[in-house]
């Protein structure tokens, strides 16, 4: 078997997969896992040498660093932050670009946390959704209200991709605004 | 530049793929992919090259999926490359560590390692009525794209003896690290890396049309072949575990050094030759050929004489000979511009109600 080749198909997949989940936010895509982990399937795909990555979990990244060539790197320094569930601390650390250069803002990929986890119905709005969507997201309101406020002075901002269950994906840009349901 | 949201036609456009295959298939169905690489394998290497992406597989498949169209071809393989993981660098390919299948010097006659004429249609006369009778003694032939490197041998460049006697002209390098086009496009002034890699990539007919400007009268280059090769390269990579560098492949590329005229060198104030270089993916003589010339065109300004410099020129050179670019500009020109082409009709309208009786 040609590993290459299949990380290659597998990123392929993925890549559509990611441009669909970011175009229509709330709207869960289908992921291919590598390595048994959606969550380095979406690493593979993401990085590569010139950019810097940030990793809190149990996963190995050893060798995603190997094939793809990137560095890990500060919080505040990296160009992706990776977590196995969703953390407030590297969201508040996370780079939101400066005005001249929004484009550098992180993208955040973080895991679905295991079932039974506190979650809350959210009502997204925004390009790529056709006038509001309903949707129950894995996060506590104090995560929803830190997230509205990096992505506070559009263009900056950061774009988040959430990972699993089931091999699904989901995506929020700094486009979407969240309203919390009751 | 402005354009008007088009909506309908969605039918009609589904159906027009579907003849375009229909149409491909009809004609070119049976063609396999192994006989476009085996039997067009120039073809082949020149797309490899301007689509920038090493693939023989690829490369044929993309000529058999743009029925023969070059230029479409070539914007497969980028659109594919594109799709690629970028993993890393590999080490630097030296010119002179290739395994020859064919070295030629018009510079020298006897040269070390001897002119090595190889596979070439140089000594081929071009007559379709005795093409029959040519080709079939070379039916049980080896292809071109697999003789094996280990069959190869190694040549010093023919200029190395010039070289060794210091009358070869170096350039200042002011770059630390190679530029990488792939990555980000240059400012002016173009470093010289960045402008031979958009070279390597350029289409092989701008290219030739470019270079062949300064042998015809807007400049002075009319160069002799140094070196001129055909062979393979063998590709390094430091292994992402041990560091260690691990051969990974060879790729079969044509390197081509073009000696001009001489000029004052500008480190010691001696007069040396002046010396192009040109690269390319596969066998490619011909664009490695022109591609040397402008490179001496352009880093070398006495060859751009006369007042109207083109392959001199780095700003015309780099904007102008990328295939998918200048295919893409010219074939969007397709696409609906009513809303531009009404402003055009009002402005003429305007113009002839103003105009003096």
């Amino acid at each position: 078997m040609n590993v290459e080749l299949d990380i290659e198909k597998v990123n392929r997949h993925n890549f559509r997969s990611c441009l669909a989940a970011l175009a229509e936010p709330g709207k869960t895509q289908p992921l291919f896992p590598l390595f048994d982990s959606e969550l380095l399937a979406l690493a593979s795909l993401l990085l590569y040498p010139e950019v810097g990555y940030h990793y809190r979990g149990t996963l190995d990244f050893q060798l995603i660093e190997a094939i793809s060539g990137a560095q890990g790197t500060a919080v505040d320094a990296a160009d992706y932050l990776f977590a196995d569930h969703p953390d407030p601390e590297l969201l508040s650390g996370a780079k939101v670009g400066t005005a001249e250069s929004p484009e550098f803002g992180a993208t955040l990929v973080f895991g679905w946390p295991p079932a039974g986890h506190q979650q809350h119905t959210v009502r997204l709005r925004g390009p790529g959704i056709d006038g509001v969507v309903e949707v129950d997201l894995p996060f506590t309101g104090q995560f929803f209200e830190l997230l509205q406020e990096r992505n506070s002075s559009f263009p900056m901002g950061v774009d988040l991709l959430l990972v699993g269950p089931d091999q699904r994906l989901l995506g929020l840009p700094r486009t979407t605004t969240i309203e919390v349901c009751g | 530049m402005s354009y008007v949201a088009i909506k309908g036609g969605v039918e009609a456009i589904r159906a027009s793929k579907e003849l375009f295959r229909a149409q491909l298939t009809a004609d070119a169905g049976k063609i396999t992919d192994q006989a476009v690489r085996e039997g067009l394998s120039f073809a082949c290497d020149r797309i490899m090259g301007e689509g920038a992406l090493y693939s023989e597989k690829l490369a044929a498949e993309a000529i058999r999926r743009s029925g023969g169209d070059l230029l479409e071809a070539a914007f497969y393989l980028r659109a594919h490359r594109s799709t690629c993981q970028r993993i890393g660098e590999s080490a630097p390919v030296d010119g002179a560590a290739l395994r020859i299948i064919r070295r030629i010097s018009a510079a020298f006659k006897d040269i070390p390692g001897g002119q090595i004429l190889g596979p070439s249609c140089d000594y081929v006369i071009r007559l379709l009525a005795s093409y029959r009778r040519e080709s079939a003694p070379l039916a049980d032939r080896q292809p071109l794209a697999d003789c094996a490197p280990d069959e190869l041998s190694f040549v010093p460049s023919a200029l190395q003896a010039l070289r060794d006697a210091d009358r070869i002209l170096r350039l200042d390098c002011r770059e630390d690290q190679p530029f990488d086009v792939t990555r980000s496009f240059p400012l002016p002034p173009y470093p010289r890396s960045a402008l031979m890699q958009v070279m390597a990539r350029g289409e092989t007919g701008a290219m030739l049309a470019f270079a062949y400007t300064s042998m015809r009268g807007y400049g002075d280059v009319h160069p002799t072949i140094g070196d001129l090769r055909l062979g393979v390269a063998e590709i390094f990579f430091s292994h992402p575990f041990t560091g260690k560098k691990v051969k990974i492949g060879g790729i079969r590329v044509t390197a081509c050094e073009t000696v001009g005229a001489f000029s004052r060198d500008r480190r010691d104030g001696q007069l040396r030759l002046a010396v192009g270089f040109g690269f390319t993916f596969g066998y490619n003589e011909t664009k490695a050929i022109a591609m040397s010339i402008l490179d001496l065109a352009m880093h070398h300004e006495g060859y751009s004489v006369g007042g109207l410099r083109i392959a001199g020129n780095p700003e015309i050179i780099i904007h102008h000979v990328d295939a998918v670019e200048s295919m893409g500009f010219t074939n969007h020109f397709k696409l609906p511009h009513y809303v531009t082409f009404q402003a055009d009709l009002q402005v003429l309208a305007r113009a002839r109600e103003n105009e003096q009786p």
